[in-house]
């Protein structure tokens, strides 16, 4: 089992930079959370979100570009995927005003990785010492491609596609939870979450796949 | 939930206790995943009203760690799942069915669909079949009467040995592990339909008299019945194009790679479908199955416009075509020959909407006559040559609209069709009354086929009075009309402003897109306040603090609050509240008063007097959050109104009802806060 992969599970969205980078450039940290990427990232995180904290939830919802998506409400959900979603804003910043063709060869894209993980009991080691150990059961991959606007008619566009990467994310994201259910570890509490989480941004192509072989 | 291997060793344990509590867990899932399945659906179409226990404590439905506020008014409908029991025999399959109906439309109202090119069809001259001879049903106000099903959700059990599989192996832990997923994720899609963002919209104008609400039933269906929806309304299709857009939403809707497991194959003329991969439990497969209507952009229009168009279509020497099923396709449906062919009246296929010369929303008939020579027989020459001349004047422009979907900020038409901006009411997008002739014209600039010459607007002469041919101008007037329409026309909460461009039908379907913003405007208000309203049943349950997230409860103790449930229960079904609560479309709980509409018995002549009166008003003035299908309605905020005059407002229009309501008092209304499901008074 440990030899396995974890499944991952890609989603795509696209973000039109130019509504990024307004908001960015010198704007406290509440309004960065505004701009359409962040909407993006942090709707989807929550919609990932919600299909996997196990304990009881009392749901929510937000719009996001016109789509209502889930949330949890649980705040170290919440401050987890707000900071992350700064986070992912700023990386997203640095690398499309990094332009050089050297630095990235995908530049406009960034990645944020959502890792499940689960607990389990080290069997006893050389010292009789009974730890847990954690691996990871389950990936999610999002890359937002950014994409820049050179005209109003292109913004439109732009954001028409936005809202459309979304949308099928979402869907992706329902259908993929109900598709795959067998690998869903055996849950042992119902007091608090069961599976730990990571959220990485843009972690290296071929590091982070190495995270789920521990 | 014990770990999986207590439950393992429950499962293996012999004694009849054991075996027995694995029964009893068995029941217990399949009636709440009955039950909460029904819940969550109906609390995301409805306002469902909470439910409080003996304690004052607001009662919610735990199962499978999603919390929902609970509710009293489905506990008649769901006691064949309450009370499951396998042993005795097993469940039927629950349907609950979204649909909204014109039961309290009043007579001068009808319910339309509007399309995602703009144009508006009447719902219930589309649906009534071809028994053109038989009474049309009426509802108490003497309006015509239809229902139109919007969804209908199926969940059941299946057979064990079924396709989809039982699992007589799989530990209920287990099964409840995944049922959890399964219900978070129906959460999450039950608002990814279209019928959400009606359900929305329609919630939001709570204000609009209580015309169109969506309202849902439960019923228990035979095992399959539920696939064989084959003359009902939620397959049959209220506009030429639906049953194309059915199939576009559909593979919208989908990413390729995971679609083969999430849909079935589309039926070229039925519903859009969605499956959810089953749940397999020991007692076989729980499935949820979705039937639904991609578009679901319902509104409220006047029947003085629908009036209106019919006089259009007369005036134009146009034929009186006999009901809808002889209307000849459009050129740009072709494909649907078979289906909506010029077909003798007698033709029972489906179904081109009826009545379409006359009819609200079918510019089809126009543009059938001045493009498609071949097809019609009926088509008059005169107005074919009428058209075309007119038409080629017009085609340049509309070439640039309809191929112009990529174009930036989406102005109304007139803006690119320069040549034609001509006088006040060209320039107006709000339109005055005259708008309401042109109700039934379709944007022109849909076609892609710009080969043929678009429209069709019929001389605005025709319509009363104002518009008789000396002010007439063939082009100009004519494009106006063409493009104010469908600003007017653009059913609201769908069509946003250039920005945000979600199809306005509600689906995701980038197809209405291009022409969406064309329409707009108007409803960017009221688009606005949709979205960025929170959930009304979200922000009443986030008082309940303790219910959020908190400590969860075990199965046991979930056993332990149904024994109490069960005791609420009896004591609610002895009180008469429950009693008097029926789940009926329409209680009759409330009367009209008619005799305000006894002033309307020239409908024509009422509307060439607004009109008159309308068009000499600053058009620019109109507010934005006006409904422009119900033009006259527009004229009244402005202008000195006679006292008959209300009735032709829609009661969608937010500051029309203000002005009604303080003019009549709120008899008309229904309970704005309640379905209507209950027959008790709010």
């Amino acid at each position: 089992m440990e030899a396995r992969r974890p499944p991952e599970y890609t989603l795509e969205l696209s973000a039109d930079r130019s509504s990024v980078k307004d908001v960015v450039k010198g704007t406290p940290c509440s309004r960065i959370l505004s701009s359409p990427v962040a909407d993006q990232s942090t709707g989807i995180l929550h919609t990932i979100f919600f299909h996997r904290f196990f304990t009881p939830v009392y749901p929510q919802t937000h719009d996001v570009l016109d789509l209502t998506l889930p949330y949890v409400s649980e705040d170290d959900i919440e401050s987890l995927v707000e900071t992350k979603s700064t986070a992912f804003i700023r990386a997203l910043d640095t690398a499309s005003t990094q332009q050089s063709p050297q630095y990235n060869p995908k530049a406009g894209r960034s990645t944020i990785v959502v890792q499940f993980l689960e607990k389990k009991r080290r069997k006893a080691g050389w010292f009789g010492v009974k730890g847990e150990e954690e691996t990871v059961w389950e990936n999610w991959i999002i890359e937002v491609t950014l994409s820049s606007a050179r005209s109003e008619s292109e913004a439109v566009r732009n954001r028409r596609t936005m809202e459309k990467s979304l949308q099928t994310a979402a869907m992706k994201i329902v259908t993929i939870v109900n598709k795959e259910r067998d690998h869903i570890p055996p849950i042992t509490t119902n007091e608090t979450n069961p599976f730990p989480y990571h959220i990485l941004i843009n972690p290296r192509n071929d590091g982070w796949s190495k995270l789920g072989i521990f | 939930m014990a770990g999986g291997g207590e439950s393992s060793r429950q499962v293996q344990m012999t004694s009849a206790e054991g075996q027995e509590k694995d029964t009893t867990r068995m029941n217990q899932i399949l009636q709440h995943f009955h039950t909460k399945a029904a819940l969550m659906i109906c609390a995301a179409r409805a306002n469902l009203p909470k439910s409080i226990t003996r304690d004052g404590a607001l009662r919610q439905d735990r199962w499978f760690n999603t919390v929902l506020d609970d509710t009293d008014v489905l506990i008649d409908d769901l006691q064949e799942w309450r009370r499951l029991d396998l042993s005795t025999e097993r469940p039927p399959p629950l349907i609950v069915e979204v649909y909204v109906d014109t039961a309290n439309l009043n007579q001068n109202q009808a319910l339309v669909i509007t399309d995602d090119l703009g144009k508006r069809w009447d719902v219930a001259d589309a649906l009534t079949g071809s028994a053109e001879s038989s009474p049309r049903p009426t509802n108490r106000q003497g309006g015509k009467f239809c229902e139109v099903v919007l969804e209908r959700w199926t969940i059941e059990l299946d057979d064990v040995n079924s396709a989809g599989g039982g699992d007589r192996g799989e530990l209920l832990p287990n099964v409840y592990k995944k049922g959890v997923v399964l219900f978070r994720s129906l959460y999450a899609f039950l608002r990814f339909l279209p019928t959400w963002k009606l359900y929305r919209r329609l919630g939001r104008s709570s204000a609009n008299g209580g015309g169109l609400r969506l309202k849902y039933r439960l019923k228990s269906g035979d095992k399959h019945s539920a696939t064989l929806s084959a003359e009902d309304s939620l397959s049959t299709p209220l506009f030429p194009s639906e049953t194309i857009k059915r199939e576009q939403h559909y593979s919208d809707l989908y990413d390729s790679d995971y679609s083969t497991h999430s849909r079935s194959s589309p039926l070229p003329d039925g519903p859009s479908r969605h499956r959810f991969d089953p749940l397999r439990t020991p007692a076989g497969p729980l499935h949820i199955h979705l039937a639904y209507r991609p578009s679901v952009d319902f509104t409220v229009a006047s029947s003085e416009a629908l009036l209106s168009s019919r006089f259009l279509g007369l005036d134009q020497g146009l034929p009186a075509l006999q009901g809808g099923r002889s209307l000849p396709p459009q050129a740009q449906h072709t494909r649907q020959k078979n289906a909506f062919a010029a077909a003798p009246p007698s033709r029972t296929m489906p179904r081109e909407p009826r009545g379409l010369l006359g009819h609200y929303g079918s510019l089809g008939i126009y543009k059938k006559y001045m493009e498609d020579d071949e097809a019609s027989t009926s088509a008059p020459k005169g107005s074919g040559g009428e058209g075309s001349e007119a038409g080629s004047a017009n085609n340049n422009a509309a070439v640039q609209i309809g191929p112009g979907s990529a174009s930036g900020p989406r102005r109304p038409s007139l803006d690119t069709r320069s040549p034609f901006k001509a006088g006040s009411m060209a320039s107006s997008p709000r339109g005055a009354s005259f708008t309401t002739a042109s109700i039934g014209i379709s944007p022109t600039s849909t076609k892609r086929d710009t080969a043929r010459s678009p429209v069709t607007l019929p001389p605005p002469g025709s319509v009363p009075v104002e518009f008789k041919r000396p002010s007439y101008h063939p082009t100009a007037k004519r494009v106006s009309l063409n493009t104010l329409p469908q600003q007017a026309l653009r059913a609201p909460p769908g069509s946003l402003p250039t920005e945000t461009a979600i199809a306005s039908s509600g689906s995701p379907s980038p197809m209405g897109a291009p022409s969406v913003p064309r329409f707009t405007s108007s409803f960017a208000n009221r688009t606005k306040r949709t979205s960025s309203t929170s959930q009304p049943a979200n922000a009443g349950g986030s008082t309940e603090s303790s219910a959020r997230g908190s400590t969860s409860d075990q199965a046991a103790s979930a056993t332990r609050s149904d024994d109490d449930d069960i005791a609420d229960f009896l004591k609610l079904v002895e009180s008469k509240e429950v009693k008097g609560m029926k789940m009926l479309p329409s209680g009759g709980r409330q009367t009209v008063d008619l005799s305000k509409y006894s002033n309307m018995r020239d409908p024509s002549g009422q509307l060439a007097d607004e009109m008159s009166a309308s068009s000499l008003l600053n058009h620019g003035s109109t507010p934005p959050s006006r409904r422009l299908s119900n033009v006259p309605a527009l004229s009244t905020s402005s202008s000195p109104r006679p006292s008959h005059v209300p009735h032709v407002r829609s009661r969608l229009s937010t500051q029309s009802i203000a002005e009604e309501a303080a003019a009549r008092g709120p008899d008309d209304e229904d309970g704005d806060e309640e379905p209507l499901l209950f027959a008790t008074e709010f």
